[in-house]
C-alpha cells in the first residue's frame, strides 16, 4: 500500500479530469469531484510525507521496468513536500473560487475544471517524476493546460497575453528538451539518480556545459526569473481571476523545484560554480529583487502590482539557492512553501473583492474599507508576511535566507535580501494605506464575498501565522532530511 | 570523412533551424508566422535529437534467436521513441497556438501585432470602468 503512494497522489486528480465531463449537468457535483481528488492527493502527499521521513525515499518503477531503463517516480521528503503544498494550495483554491468561476466562467465551467484537473496533474507529475524526459513532458502538460487557464478569463487581453506566454513558454521547453539532448548524449541516460553518478566522468565535457545552461535557461523562462520574466506580468492579470488564484502561487513554483532537483541532486552544487553560472544568477536574480519591487511600486492594478511582487520573490528565492549555503538552500524551500500560501491568500482576497464590488486597482481598496473586515484581515496578514514581520511565515524564510547570505561571506548579498524586505515594505504598505487611511466614501455597511470567498482565504492567512509557529521546526526538519539529499 | 561531414551537417542544419524558428518568431508580427517559427524550432530540435542517435548500416535492437548481437551496431532506439512523445506534445502546442489565433483574430479583427498592440488601451479603459460598477 504504501509502495504505491507516488500514483496515488498523482491518479485522483488525473482520473477525475476524464470523469468530469460526464457531470456536465451539475456544476456543484463537478467542483465537489475536483474537490475531492485533490483531497484524496493532500491526504497521499501528508501520509507520504510520514512515511518518506521515517523510513526513506519511496521508489516506484511504472510499469514494472526496472530504472534506469524504464520510467522511475521517486519519493523523497522533498517531493512529498511539494506534493502536499501543490495538492493542499489546489484544493483551497478550488473550494474557495466556486462563487468567482460561476461569474467568470459561466458556460464551460466543465472545461475549466478539466483544464484545472490536467493542469494539477502536470504539476505533480513533474513533482514525482525521476525521469528528465519523463518531467518535460508533465512540463508540457502543465504549461499547455496553463496558456489555456490564462486564456479562460472574458477578457480580450487574457487570449493575448496567453499567446505570448505560449510563445515564450514554449521556446523554454524546446530549450530544456535541447539540454536534456545534449546531456544525453554525454551520459547515455535520462534517470536523474543514474546520471548524478555518470555524470563525474564527463564532467569537463563541452556538451556537459551546453546541456547544463539549456536546461538552466529553460526553467529560467518556466520560472520567470528577471530577465526572462516576459510573459508573468501580463499572463497574471488578464487571466480570469479564479485562474490567477490557481496559477500564480503554484506553476513557478515548481519551475524552482525542478532548478533544486536538477542543480542539487542531479549535479552536484559545484557544477553551477565549476561553470562560472553561479554569479550570473546572483546577478540575474539581484536585479529582479530590485527591479520587481521597484516595478510593482509602480502599478496602480492589484493583479498586475502582485504579479510583479512575484517576480521580485522568485528572484529572492534564486539568490538564496544561488548563494551555495545549506540555511540559504533550506531557507528558499521553506520560502517557497510560504510565498506560495502568501499569494494563494492575496490572490483568491483580490478575486472575492473583484468580485463583489469590481475592485481592480489600488484606490479601489478604500471604498471596501469597514465592508469586507474579514478579507481585508486576511489581505493584512499575507501582506505583512510577505514583508517579513517577525511572527508571520515570511520572516522565517527570509531570516534563513539572510542566515545564509552572512555564512556565505557574501556581504552584498546580505544588503540586498535586507533590501528585498523593504522594497516589499514600500509596496505592500503604498497598499495598506489605500485600505486604512484614505478618505473613503463613508460606506460602512458589510457586503462581504460569498462565503468560500472570505472563509478560504482568512483560514489560509490563519494558517500563516501557524505556519510561522512551526517555521523553526519545519527548518529542522528540513535539515535533517531535505538539505542531504539535494544539497550535495 | 564524409561520414563526419554528413553528421555535422545535421548539426548545423538543427543550429540553424533554431536559431531561424526564434529569429522569426521575434522578427515577424504576423502571429501565424510567430507560429510557424514555433514549429521551425521544434523541429530543430528534434532533428537534433535523431541525428545524435543516427547510424550508417545499423540494425533494428531486437535480439533475435541467434542470441547476441554486437550492441556497436544497434540503432539506439530511445532518441527516436523521445522524439514521437516531442513530436506530440509539439502538435498540441500547436493545436493551442491556433486556437489562441482564433480568438484573438475574432475579438480584434486582425492578426498583424502592431494592430493588435494598438488597438489594446482602447480595450483596457472598457475593462476598468466595467470593473469600476460593482
Amino acid at each position: 500500500m504504501e509502495r504505491h503512494l507516488p500514483v496515488f497522489i498523482f491518479i485522483a486528480p488525473f482520473l477525475s479530469a476524464f470523469i468530469v465531463p460526464f457531470l456536465r449537468k451539475s456544476r456543484s457535483a463537478t467542483q465537489l469531484l475536483t474537490a475531492t481528488a485533490l483531497a484524496f492527493s493532500s491526504f497521499c502527499s501528508l501520509k507520504a510525507l510520514c512515511v518518506v521521513s521515517h523510513s526513506g525515499p519511496i521508489e516506484y518503477a511504472l510499469g514494472g521496468w526496472a530504472p534506469p531503463y524504464g520510467i522511475e517516480w521517486r519519493l523523497d521528503c522533498l517531493n512529498a513536500l511539494m506534493c502536499f503544498l501543490i495538492s493542499t494550495i489546489a484544493l483551497v483554491v478550488i473550494l474557495a473560487t466556486g462563487p468567482s468561476v460561476k461569474k467568470e466562467i459561466p458556460r464551460s465551467y466543465t472545461t475549466y475544471y478539466v483544464l484545472v484537473l490536467l493542469h494539477l496533474t502536470g504539476l505533480l507529475g513533474m513533482a514525482l517524476t525521476h525521469d528528465l524526459f519523463n518531467l518535460f513532458v508533465f512540463l508540457e502538460v502543465a504549461s499547455l493546460t496553463g496558456y489555456a487557464l490564462i486564456a479562460s478569463g472574458d477578457s480580450r487581453r487574457g487570449n493575448v497575453a496567453s499567446f505570448k506566454y505560449l510563445l515564450i513558454g514554449t521556446i523554454g521547453a524546446s530549450f530544456y528538451l535541447l539540454g536534456i539532448g545534449y546531456l544525453y548524449a554525454a551520459t547515455g541516460t535520462l534517470n536523474m539518480g543514474d546520471m548524478g553518478i555518470r555524470i563525474h566522468a564527463v564532467i569537463q565535457s563541452r556538451s556537459v556545459f551546453l546541456g547544463v545552461v539549456f536546461v538552466l535557461l529553460g526553467l529560467l523562462i518556466k520560472m520567470g526569473l528577471f530577465p526572462f520574466h516576459g510573459w508573468l506580468p501580463d499572463a497574471y492579470t488578464y487571466a480570469s481571476n479564479s485562474a490567477t488564484a490557481l496559477i500564480a502561487p503554484l506553476m513557478t513554483k515548481v519551475s524552482i523545484y525542478v532548478f533544486i532537483r536538477i542543480f542539487g541532486g542531479i549535479f552536484d552544487r559545484t557544477v553551477l560554480s565549476h561553470f562560472h553560472i553561479l554569479p550570473v544568477l546572483l546577478a540575474f536574480s539581484a536585479i529582479a529583487i530590485i527591479g520587481g519591487s521597484v516595478m510593482a511600486f509602480l502599478q496602480s492594478d492589484l493583479k498586475r502590482m502582485l504579479a510583479y511582487s512575484s517576480i521580485s520573490h522568485i528572484g529572492l528565492i534564486m539568490l538564496a539557492l544561488s548563494l551555495n549555503d545549506p540555511a540559504a538552500w533550506m531557507g528558499a524551500i521553506l520560502h517557497i512553501l510560504n510565498h506560495a500560501v502568501m499569494k494563494a491568500v492575496l490572490f483568491l482576497a483580490v478575486a472575492g473583492a473583484a468580485h463583489t464590488h469590481g475592485v481592480t486597482h489600488l484606490q479601489d481598496l478604500r471604498t471596501i474599507r469597514g465592508r469586507m473586515p474579514f478579507t481585508l484581515t486576511a489581505v493584512c496578514i499575507a501582506s505583512l508576511s510577505m514583508i517579513g514581520i517577525p511572527p508571520l511565515a515570511g520572516f522565517f524564510s527570509k531570516w534563513y535566507i539572510l542566515t545564509g547570505a552572512f555564512q556565505s561571506g557574501k556581504p552584498l548579498f546580505v544588503i540586498i535580501v535586507l533590501l528585498s524586505g523593504l522594497l516589499t515594505a514600500l509596496y505592500f504598505f503604498k497598499m495598506l494605506e489605500q485600505i486604512f487611511f484614505q478618505k473613503d466614501s463613508g460606506e460602512r455597511k458589510l457586503a462581504e464575498a460569498p462565503l468560500a470567498l472570505v472563509a478560504w482565504p482568512f483560514t489560509l492567512s490563519i494558517g500563516l501565522l501557524l505556519l510561522g509557529f512551526y517555521a523553526p521546526a519545519i527548518y529542522a526538519w528540513g535539515m535533517q532530511h531535505i538539505v542531504p539529499v539535494v544539497f550535495v | 570523412m564524409s561520414h563526419n561531414l554528413v553528421g555535422l551537417f545535421n548539426y548545423i542544419a538543427a543550429l540553424f533551424m533554431i536559431l531561424f524558428g526564434i529569429y522569426i518568431m521575434i522578427a515577424r508580427t504576423n502571429l501565424i508566422r510567430k507560429i510557424i517559427g514555433m514549429t521551425v524550432l521544434q523541429t530543430g530540435v528534434i532533428l537534433f535529437y535523431i541525428s545524435v542517435a543516427v547510424k550508417r548500416n545499423a540494425v533494428i535492437p531486437i535480439i533475435g534467436s541467434h542470441g547476441h548481437i554486437n550492441p556497436d551496431l544497434y540503432q539506439n532506439p530511445l532518441p527516436q521513441a523521445l522524439m514521437l512523445t516531442a513530436i506530440v506534445v509539439g502538435v498540441s502546442t500547436l493545436g493551442v497556438a491556433l486556437v489562441l489565433v482564433i480568438s484573438i483574430y475574432r475579438s480584434f479583427q486582425t492578426i498583424e501585432e502592431d494592430e493588435i498592440l494598438k488597438a489594446m488601451p482602447a480595450t483596457d479603459k472598457k475593462t476598468i470602468k466595467q470593473g469600476n460598477t460593482p
